[in-house]
């Protein structure tokens, strides 16, 4: 299992590599942003005045994840409440089927799958390793993500500043959200051996429960979804209230049922080779 | 010694093969005949438990493939018929994996690349073609199996290193393990089988000795290739 899981590493790492350092750099933004009274002022203040009229627009903010216009201009708003919901989930479950589509069921469609599988491993071990890999990577790029950031933070006299555990509490339950639709993704591509319907269901889950979470108050449905099951519905706000075991809970079951869901078929069907 | 006992696979269009039986002895290289869509790639590939769907008892000295797929693909060595390989990836790092995952050292893979003029640290998408079919032709006998399925194994290589090729399927012949080789051109399976299968529209309609195959040809004064063809277009009047 462990030369399967190297390998795993090292054909995508390129892949791995950019996730994970372009994220992290693009967003030392947000840091710079507010790395003294004047660049905030010069970058922040007017930005916020320039689209207020977007505050009193409550389905735009409910899609960009603003509950609050003026503290999503804050350091602590900006991270916490706009960056790392919705989009670390939306990033995370789109990076996460790209790459086990990768190893697995586009693996299968191009070939490159017929020469894992005459290695003398169970379809189990196979199975085993690749849900592995979903799930460390979705928490090694956020991980990377929000460590990148939190560099200048560490390092500079900010205007504003965050505080690392928090942060990292944040962090694990975003990338645990963005997991649970790339594992979605990832077991019904290993379910079924075709990349489209990894894209279908892990993709349409992920669709689905952002836009229940942005429209949760408009319908009884919606918010019925966004409390009881949605990964965007359960992210809260560990960063000012910790890790709430209830949520943690429901994003890490739904992870393992998805991936026991695409054990049962992978183990069960013909590899869908060209 | 290669055993398929009344192998039946069906694709959801109805195509596949049909109650097929086949063994191949220690020491013997069997030749699996027939046109593209025959049923040759399926064949191997329920051998190798790829299609689940597959009836039938499908053995490699004596361990269900099927069953018991780690024990089988220890002693198996199978190429793929179009074999694709992770293009970022060299050669030496694919046969370290192949090595390691049977607990082998490389050295004999090294030899092999030796042997074929291979060049080892290119990546994969830095290869021709017959480049590639040499590493994926090592990576199947890396670990000096005990029985060799190959699917159309000299695609893309030169006549030169063709030769190569059935330089090691002889060795690997004499020091007892069974092969089953796949192709749709008899004069290359003339080289090295001592026995051939012939397959059509997934249902074997040919299984003897290459003397028998030969002595029959002879005996109706038609070279090898003609036939082959007139005993195959008989089978397919009567199929």
């Amino acid at each position: 299992m462990l030369n399967y899981l190297k390998y795993m590493i090292r054909v995508p790492r390129k892949f791995i590599l950019n996730w994970a350092i372009s994220g992290g750099v693009y967003l030392l933004i947000l840091p710079l942003a507010f790395a003294n009274s004047s660049v905030e002022s010069l970058l922040i203040d007017t930005q916020r005045e320039a689209f207020r009229g977007m505050s009193e627009n409550d389905t735009a903010m409910s899609l960009l994840g603003i509950s609050d216009w003026d503290n999503v201009f804050t350091l602590e708003g900006m991270v916490t409440t706009y960056f790392l919901v919705p989009f670390v989930p939306l990033l995370i479950g789109t990076a996460t089927i790209i790459l086990l589509n990768k190893l697995g069921s586009k693996a299968e469609e191009d070939g490159t799958f017929e020469f894992v599988a005459s290695l003398p491993m169970t379809r189990s071990t196979v199975y085993l390793s690749q849900a592995i890999i979903t799930v460390i990577f979705g928490l090694f790029v956020t991980f990377a993500w929000t460590n990148i950031m939190f560099i200048p933070i560490a390092t500079m006299e900010l205007s504003q500043t965050l505080d690392y555990g928090p942060l990292m509490k944040a962090t694990l339950q975003a990338a645990l959200a963005g997991v649970s639709f790339g594992a979605l993704g990832f077991a019904l591509g290993a379910f079924t051996g075709k990349s489209s319907m990894a894209w279908a269901f892990g993709g349409g889950l992920m669709a689905f429960e952002y836009l229940t979470n942005s429209l949760s108050g408009t319908n009884d449905f919606f918010q019925w979804v966004d409390d009881n099951i949605s990964s965007f519905g359960a992210y809260g706000n560990p960063y000012q209230d910790g890790l709430v075991a209830e949520d943690m809970i429901l994003v890490i079951a739904k992870i393992i049922i998805f991936i026991a869901i695409g054990f049962v078929g992978f183990r069960n069907r013909s590899l869908n080779l060209r | 010694m290669i055993e398929i006992k009344n192998l039946t696979m069906k694709y959801k269009n109805g195509k596949g093969v049909s109650d097929i039986s086949i063994s191949v002895d220690n020491g013997e290289v069997k030749g699996l005949l027939g046109p593209n869509g025959a049923g040759k790639s399926t064949t191997m590939r329920s051998l190798m438990g790829f299609l689940k769907s597959s009836k039938g008892s499908l053995t490699v000295e004596g361990i269900n493939t099927i069953e018991n797929p780690v024990e089988a693909k220890e002693i198996i060595g199978y190429l793929p018929g179009d074999p694709q390989l992770p293009q970022n990836l060299n050669s030496k790092s694919l046969f370290k994996l192949g090595a390691d995952m049977r607990g082998q050292s490389t050295d004999y893979a090294m030899e092999l690349a030796d042997k074929f003029e291979l060049e080892v640290d290119p990546s994969i998408k830095e290869l021709s073609k017959g480049n590639r079919q040499k590493a994926a032709i090592i990576l199947a006998v890396l670990h000096k199996p005990k029985a060799l399925i190959l699917d159309e194994p000299t695609s893309g290589l030169d006549p030169f290193h063709q030769r190569s090729f059935f330089e090691i399927v002889e060795e690997f012949s004499n020091n007892g393990a069974s092969i089953l080789l796949s192709s749709h051109i008899i004069s290359e399976v003339e080289k090295v089988a001592s026995s051939m299968a012939v397959l059509r529209e997934g249902v074997k309609v040919y299984d003897e000795t290459y003397e028998t195959f030969l002595s029959k040809a002879e005996e109706e004064g038609k070279d090898l290739e003609d036939a082959f063809f007139a005993f195959y277009d008989r089978k397919e009047t009567n199929a």
